[in-house]
């Protein structure tokens, strides 16, 4: 049961998140949630997290901190990038 | 991977420069204080880095005179030694190649949704950011 002003979102996790918590998480985060309120509520809920800096991204693209949070089935929570 | 199917298919009669840089694993490690690589091995978002992928394009495009850019990169394991990313510039000159393919490079390191573990005897670590 969630209460009526907010909503579970399903996030995706990858590289050292995921090996930390799993693939998946499921958070209640209020209707007017910000991105950064995503991050918060993971670590809150989350203390592996922790202190791990960590980027929100939908399929098509990063999310900025102060932005909504889209409410998608698609989004992912990303540790610093260590590409190329 | 070794760019050159990259290169044949971005080279055209209107480039006289096709730059091809070749990200390659190296034994020292970066994760751990001391050791030896002995491979690494790449996580990605791959639907995201495609689209990551093309915004970048899109910029290297704009900021400098060049005419095509692309860009591989491997997911899974990558020996020590092998390439594990390959960015091919083509334009009409050199050097607007040469500087958009070392853009290229730095915003796949800042941006592309890429993770990396260096692999040792003694185990696999997560690379930090922009190594």
């Amino acid at each position: 049961m969630t209460s009526p002003s907010s909503r579970r979102v399903r996030v995706r996790l990858y590289a050292s998140l995921a090996e930390a918590v799993g693939p998946v998480l499921e958070l209640d985060v209020p209707d007017d949630a910000r991105v950064r309120d995503l991050a918060r509520l993971a670590a809150a809920a989350h203390p592996e997290l922790a202190g791990a800096g960590f980027g929100v991204a939908t399929a098509d693209r990063w999310l900025a901190a102060d932005e909504p949070l889209p409410d998608r089935d698609d989004l992912a929570l990303l540790p610093p990038v260590s590409g190329g | 991977m070794d760019g050159r199917r990259l290169a044949e298919r971005l080279a055209g009669p209107d480039a006289g420069a096709l730059v091809t840089f070749l990200g390659t694993a190296r034994s020292a490690p970066r994760a751990v204080a001391d050791g030896e690589v002995l491979a690494l091995e790449y996580e990605a978002h791959e639907v995201l880095c495609r689209a990551e992928a093309e915004r970048i394009f899109a910029e290297v495009l704009a900021r400098h005179d060049v005419l095509r850019v692309g860009l591989e990169h491997a997911v899974g394991r990558v020996p020590v030694g092998a390439a594990g990313v390959a960015v091919v510039v083509a334009a009409a000159h050199r050097a607007p190649a040469f500087a958009a393919a070392a853009a290229t490079m730095d915003l796949v390191k800042a941006r592309l949704p890429v993770w990396k573990k260096e692999v040792l005897a003694d185990g696999a670590h997560w690379v930090g950011p922009g190594s």
